[in-house]
């Protein structure tokens, strides 16, 4: 992850403890460390940018003004994450969010990504990868709700099955099959706009 | 072995790109992988677009804004009382906490001066700065040990010789979830720190029987059998000291004057939660995991704050796994048949059973949300979700009828049917490959659900009732089979509708 501490010795489970000891210090801490990725993963999670910015501030709140919800025993990780999961579980419920569209079809741009048939050739991803983000965030959005979560923690940030089943809450194998029809999904509708289909398909429900 | 087909190979690119395939599985997958060579360009393409992916990182998170209400204005907690209070929230392990430590300070008159105006038992446990007291905390943890103890003594000696292997993982499980090896770690490291006086001379013997058991149980269930279990049980003097012992830790356990004079209800409801869940660890030990089922979920409706609650979640997990599970259909029709629930099997829904015995309604009763049904479905376009509203949902959980899972596996999918009072249900359909024609899912949909729809009601709950009416989406879109072949059944002949 793009956050990984390294002079930060201190564990964020003890970083907690310190902030139910009312350290805001070790708060800031932790922010440092985990605002990134939590952000990330409410803004594929919730398929909305702005949202997530309020989402990230809302979640962190939580944890500045409740830090005693959290339990020193388990994992801090895999805790926030939950409270993050939740948090944008209840807010596109609110918002009754219907299925984010890929309307990507005006910039024609070419995805500077070997198309799967020429499989020797090495993509160049670096140079590429701020469009490689916009086209990624567009596709995970394409993934209904339950795939999403799975595609986001596990196949984008990398977290292991185990966490991500803690984190939602289910079976390690619910977790192991969802991902593999997310990663499934993602590569059709990948495909598909590689050969120039830009429509994704579409989410029915 | 048979060669592993291209679809069953892509259906495992997921888990051996992550390296999550168990050794003999992966064996097979890149054998097939170094074969063909379709399905190995794939995999490479598979492979480099989802490592590309993961590298992708997203925006950065805006500075956190401190709201203005809070530096400094939310209380502060002295550090050591943090920390306590920090551990997970457990009602009960607290309450009990409470109610031991005040019939400590009650039984120990020594050790706080008991006014009777405080009133209630967490008199002196609130005053107390620094967290709680060491004669609290070191007893708290010498009871749980008893009670660990004693519970895995009671297993084993419940565990019937026919359990066998399985026998012997039920109780690994049950002492690793017990945590019994933690527990004696922390005694000896606090007996060795010398904080052991207020349990007086017992104590030590207690902990090293107690240690020279635990290693004997454990020999005895990684390669021994359950008879040595209850030997080493039987020889060793663990038994006979806790009755001793459990006196002395759980000064209410005796029912004495503590229990009259405060906090009686407490009292009351502490020993009410242990009979609530002994009685159903016994039908859990007796095989009957109907009952033990119905006696934990009853169990947690009522002790929620009870410090077995976590125990009792556990069995019910368990007994929840054994009543639903399907690959144990002839436990399950053992189980319901001696509880008087019919199981019909017939030729289209083999693995399908229900559990239909108590309740107005026939099933176990589900809250609300339970109700829908909802389903993961592949249209033509993508994964969707349908929901289907029943009436009453019987826990079950397993492969599709044969024919069903038939059908699915012409078409290269598969699916799996999860229906619990616990979860809710689920019907998902995997797709094994890329090659199904689009026009096909549709199809496969109905066909699918239509297997799968076709419902199973004892004979005597079928009646012009309201309750019983069957609602339009759950309608079976399947006549009957045209000979149910009932089992032995005691209020009638079951039915399908």
């Amino acid at each position: 992850m793009e956050q990984t501490p390294s002079v930060d010795a201190e564990s964020d489970e003890t970083l907690m403890v310190r902030l139910m000891d009312g350290s805001l210090e070790a708060f800031d801490r932790l922010y440092e460390r985990h605002s990134g990725r939590i952000h990330a993963f409410i803004d594929r999670f919730t398929g909305d940018p702005e949202a997530a910015d309020d989402l990230t501030q809302e979640v962190f709140l939580k944890v500045y003004r409740n830090p005693r919800m959290f339990d020193p025993r388990g994992r801090f990780l895999t805790w926030i994450y939950a409270v993050a999961r939740n948090a944008c579980i209840d807010f596109m419920r609110l918002k009754r969010l219907p299925t984010v569209t890929v309307a990507g079809g005006g910039d024609g741009e070419d995805f500077g990504y070997d198309p799967p048939d020429v499989a020797h050739e090495k993509p160049d991803v670096q140079a590429l990868h701020a469009e490689m983000q916009r086209r990624v965030d567009r596709l995970t959005a394409n993934l209904s709700p339950k795939l999403r979560d799975v595609f986001v923690l596990c196949a984008l940030q990398g977290l292991s099955y185990e966490d991500a089943a803690q984190i939602i809450g289910c079976p390690v194998k619910t977790v192991s099959s969802r991902l593999s029809r997310a990663r499934e999904r993602f590569l059709v509708d990948f495909r598909r706009y590689l050969d120039g289909d830009v429509r994704p398909a579409a989410s029915e429900s | 072995m048979t060669a592993m087909r291209c679809t069953t190979c892509r259906d495992r690119f997921s888990e051996r790109f992550d390296g999550r395939l168990p050794s003999a599985l992966e064996r097979r997958v890149d054998e097939h992988l170094v074969a063909c060579a379709g399905c190995a360009a794939e995999f490479a393409a598979y492979r480099r677009t989802f490592e590309a992916v993961r590298g992708v990182v997203g925006r950065r998170a805006p500075a956190f804004v401190r709201p203005p209400e809070l530096p400094g204005a939310r209380p502060t907690v002295e550090p050591a009382s943090a920390v306590a209070a920090a551990r997970r929230f457990a009602p009960a392990r607290f309450a009990a906490g409470l109610v031991l430590f005040a019939g400590l300070a009650l039984s120990h008159g020594m050790v706080f001066r008991w006014a009777s105006d405080h009133g209630g038992a967490e008199g002196p446990m609130l005053k107390t700065q620094g967290g709680p007291p060491a004669l609290s905390s070191s007893l708290g943890r010498l009871r749980d040990h008893v009670d660990a103890t004693d519970l895995f003594l009671r297993a084993a000696s419940a565990m019937p010789d026919e359990a066998g292997a399985r026998g012997r993982e039920l109780l690994r499980a049950d002492l690793e979830r017990l945590e019994l090896a933690r527990l004696t770690d922390e005694l000896s490291r606090e007996a060795s720190l010398g904080a052991a006086d207020e349990r007086g001379p017992m104590f030590g013997a207690y902990l090293s029987a107690s240690s020279r058991l635990l290693g004997r149980l454990h020999a005895e269930l990684d390669g021994g059998s359950l008879q040595g279990v209850r030997e080493a049980a039987a020889t060793s003097t663990v038994p006979g000291m806790l009755a001793e012992l459990r006196p002395a830790v759980m000064p209410f356990a005796s029912g004495g004057t503590f229990a009259r004079r405060r906090g009686a209800l407490r009292v009351a409801e502490l020993r009410n939660d242990e009979r609530a869940f002994f009685d159903a660890r016994d039908a859990r030990l007796a095989g009957d995991f109907p009952k033990a089922f119905r006696g934990f979920v009853r169990f947690q409706d009522e002790y929620q704050a009870s410090k077995l609650a976590p125990l009792a979640s556990y069995l019910l997990a368990e007994a929840y796994a054994r009543v639903g599970n399907f690959g144990d259909v002839p436990m399950l029709l053992a189980n319901l048949e001696q509880r008087g629930v019919h199981f019909l099997p017939s030729d289209e829904l083999v693995t399908f059973a229900v559990i239909a015995a108590k309740g107005p309604r026939g099933g176990i009763k589900l809250p609300e949300k339970h109700v829908q049904l909802s389903y993961n479905v592949l249209y033509t376009k993508g994964v969707g979700t349908a929901t289907m509203r029943v009436d009453r949902v019987e826990p079950m959980a397993g492969p599709l009828p044969p024919n069903a899972a038939e059908f699915l596996e012409e078409r290269g999918l598969s699916a799996r049917l999860t229906v619990s009072p616990l979860t809710g249900g689920e019907l998902t359909i995997h797709r094994a490959g890329l090659a199904l024609p689009a026009d096909e899912y549709p199809k496969l949909y109905a066909a699918v659900r239509q297997l799968v729809s076709t419902r199973y009601v004892p004979a005597d709950r079928v009646g012009p009732t309201e309750l019983d009416a069957p609602s339009p989406a759950a309608a079976p879109k399947r006549a009957p089979p045209a000979e149910p072949a009932p089992r032995p059944a005691q209020g009638g002949a079951p039915v399908y509708r």
